[in-house]
């Protein structure tokens, strides 16, 4: 807009004055215009000019300015006209520099913003000159566009950009941010101000900026338009040094100052969260489909076998018929029905196993040690004494959870411990310990039975997996386990010679006072 | 006469394939292992030079179902054990109440199962045995 206003300003004066009649199309290094000694062009473009505006003569005196340089740099009492420009630089070097430009023939950009020192303080402000020469005189027309205050053309930019929901930068060759959008703010947590003319570099966590800067003047070379990091999820650091998870694309546009980068920020933390939890949802199903697949290969080659069993006597049996051995005949019909009876309870075990975390069921506030107690006293003696049992309780003694499901897990390995007794020792015993501290449920339980050898260890927790001592059927620590992580606990399993611990932790169980 | 092992962990099935393979009057001496580990220590704490019976090779009726080693860890066991000159001394036959594709194909990746039948043995099976027997000249 400003260089909009000086063609302005020298467009008026060739109207008013006697000037070249290619004044307006002049190359910028060309000697400046030389106008008549009427100024009446010069107010009116100052006027005209939306942005502070001064006419300076001599070295570096205020001539003439518009209302809107007096009230962002005087205010309403002070005079502007006849000061020295320079008071209004507090920066010695930034004095230097300005005074070389007002001293060069041809408009142009001061490149970098200047500090000057307004009404209210401090701001910073791009400059622009346009040299004239009025009559005999020679005069700097200069503009001044505050980096605080856009004028119109950058507001209507930046409301389109607001109207983004992606955060927007816009980043010169050198890696000073330009220009941001209010999602941008958002993003980085920093004010306008604070974003801009700091260096994009400082938006990228510490372990990457390096390697940033130097991707960076790779891309300013490129002029091209592509994904960042070739579409990888990256992280934007913000000044409260939160870090937030980014899709970042770049495009080149050339403005007539120098090629800029739009840096396009999209905050994809929801999409990975999303992401994530169906991540986790596929793995969910495709654990349920191994125990599926696991249960079908089980259930087919075991809930068969007893069949095969019975079927492959029953035909000997009537062979033996056939040769008239009755007493062979009896006994293989004795074991066929013993087969049948003993497999009846196996499919029952099964459906318990497959019913097992279908149904919902309410959760209660549960006191660990007379749960436990109630499930050792519920076991049935099976014709021997049960090991001496101890129980110990640390932190509070209730949780919230399902009693049936934590109960079937305390049950099946509180049995395994009555069932693998060692009989070479003269006293078994279980050890309960219940832990509630710190809101963390652990339970251990532990024997000195005859153990579970290293080999087997990985596989107890399998449908159908037996131990040569056992009689059952091979499903009790398929159920533990099944019961287990519906509770989203785990379970960590040691066995050694001198003691078999099975230890549950429910991280999500809710311990209550 | 045949050296038979029948392996398995149900009493029962062990006592069906002893009176089917009986019948023939082929196999003999005919010794049973409840599991795996029991065939291990019986197969390689018998004398040395009662692997063959008159260069009979060894006839192994394994079940795949088994507490401790499986059927499969059996035979891994074993060919782990047994030193090469000894790797043909044995024809192995997986018998299974299943006839699942994946325990088909594992028996067959052993190199060392010459056939897989669901159980009941029958007489049919026990033919096919023979039969094999007879193909490689041992009867």
């Amino acid at each position: 807009m400003d260089k909009t206003v000086d063609r302005a300003a020298r467009t008026l004066s060739q109207r008013r004055s006697v000037a070249p009649a290619d004044a307006q199309a002049l190359p910028q290094t060309r000697p400046a215009p030389v106008y008549g000694g009427d100024n009446t062009a010069l107010r009116l473009a100052l006027d005209l000019s939306p942005v502070p505006a001064f006419v300076i003569t001599g070295p570096s005196t205020i001539q003439m300015c518009n209302d809107a340089a007096q009230q962002l740099f005087a205010g309403a009492t002070q005079a502007l006209i006849g000061r020295d420009l320079m008071a209004l630089l507090p920066k010695a070097p930034q004095r230097a520099s300005l005074t070389a430009s007002l001293a060069r023939s041809g408009a142009h950009a001061l490149a970098a913003p200047f500090d000057i020192l307004a009404a209210d303080g401090p701001i910073s402000a791009h400059l622009h000159i346009t040299p004239l020469q009025i009559g005999e005189e020679q005069v700097s027309y200069m503009t001044c566009r505050p980096l605080t205050s856009p004028d119109h053309s950058q507001r209507h930019l930046a409301d389109a950009l607001n109207a983004a929901g992606a955060a927007i930068m816009m980043v010169a060759e050198d890696g000073t941010v330009e220009l941001v959008n209010d999602a941008a703010c958002r993003l980085l947590a920093g004010t306008e101000s604070q974003l801009v003319g700091s260096c994009v570099d400082d938006y990228v966590p510490q372990i990457s900026r390096q390697a940033h800067a130097r991707y960076r003047a790779g891309h300013a070379l490129s002029h091209r338009t592509h994904a960042m990091a070739g579409g990888r999820s990256l992280k934007a650091l913000g000044l409260d040094r939160q870090e937030t998870s980014v899709e970042i694309s770049l495009s080149q546009i050339d403005l007539p100052d120098g090629p800029r980068v739009l840096v396009t920020l999209v905050d994809i933390t929801n999409r990975l969260e999303h992401e994530r939890q169906i991540t986790a949802r596929n793995d969910h199903l495709a654990a349920l489909n191994e125990e599926l697949t696991q249960f079908a290969y089980s259930a087919s080659h075991d809930l068969r076998a007893p069949l095969a069993t019975i079927a492959g006597l029953l035909e000997l049996c009537l062979e033996d018929l056939d040769a008239g051995e009755l007493s062979e005949t009896r006994h293989n019909i004795t074991d066929a029905l013993k087969t049948s009876r003993r497999n009846i309870h196996k499919v029952e075990a099964v459906l318990t196993l497959a019913r097992a975390g279908l149904s919902p069921v309410a959760e209660e506030v549960i006191d660990l040690p007379r749960l436990v107690a109630a499930c050792w006293d519920d076991l049935p003696a099976d014709g021997r004494p049960k090991p001496a049992i101890t129980v110990e309780m640390d932190g509070p003694s209730c949780v919230r959870t399902e009693r049936q499901t934590l109960s079937t897990v305390i049950e099946n390995v509180l049995s395994n411990a009555c069932r693998f007794q060692n009989p070479d020792i003269a006293e078994n015993w279980v050890q309960v310990r219940l832990r509630t501290l710190d809101g963390a449920v652990s339970i251990l339980i532990g024997d000195n039975g005859v153990g579970i050898p290293e080999a087997d260890q990985p596989r107890v927790f399998e449908m159908f997996r037996r131990s040569t001592h056992s009689k059952g059927h091979g499903l009790g620590l398929a159920l533990v386990q099944k019961n287990v992580l519906r509770l989203g606990g785990t379970i960590v399993l040691c066995s050694s010679p001198e003691r078999t611990d099975f230890i549950f932790s429910f991280p999500m169980m809710e311990v209550t006072e | 006469m045949i050296n038979t092992y029948i392996v398995d962990d149900v009493q029962s099935d062990r006592y069906i394939a002893r009176r089917r393979l009986q019948k023939t009057g082929c196999f003999a001496p005919m010794d049973e292992a409840v599991d795996g580990l029991d065939f291990l220590q019986k197969y390689f704490g018998r004398p040395e030079g009662a692997a063959l019976s008159g260069n009979i090779p060894t006839l192994i009726l394994m079940d795949i179902n088994m507490p401790e080693l499986n059927g499969f860890e059996t035979l891994d066991e074993l060919k782990n054990r047994l030193t090469d000159d000894r790797l043909d001394h044995q024809i192995v036959v997986m018998f299974s109440s299943s006839d699942n594709d994946r325990d088909i194909a594992r028996s067959v990746n052993t190199g060392m199962v010459e056939h897989f039948f669901t159980k009941p043995i029958d007489d049919f099976a026990i033919a096919e045995i023979l039969k094999t027997y007879r193909d490689r000249g041992f009867l």
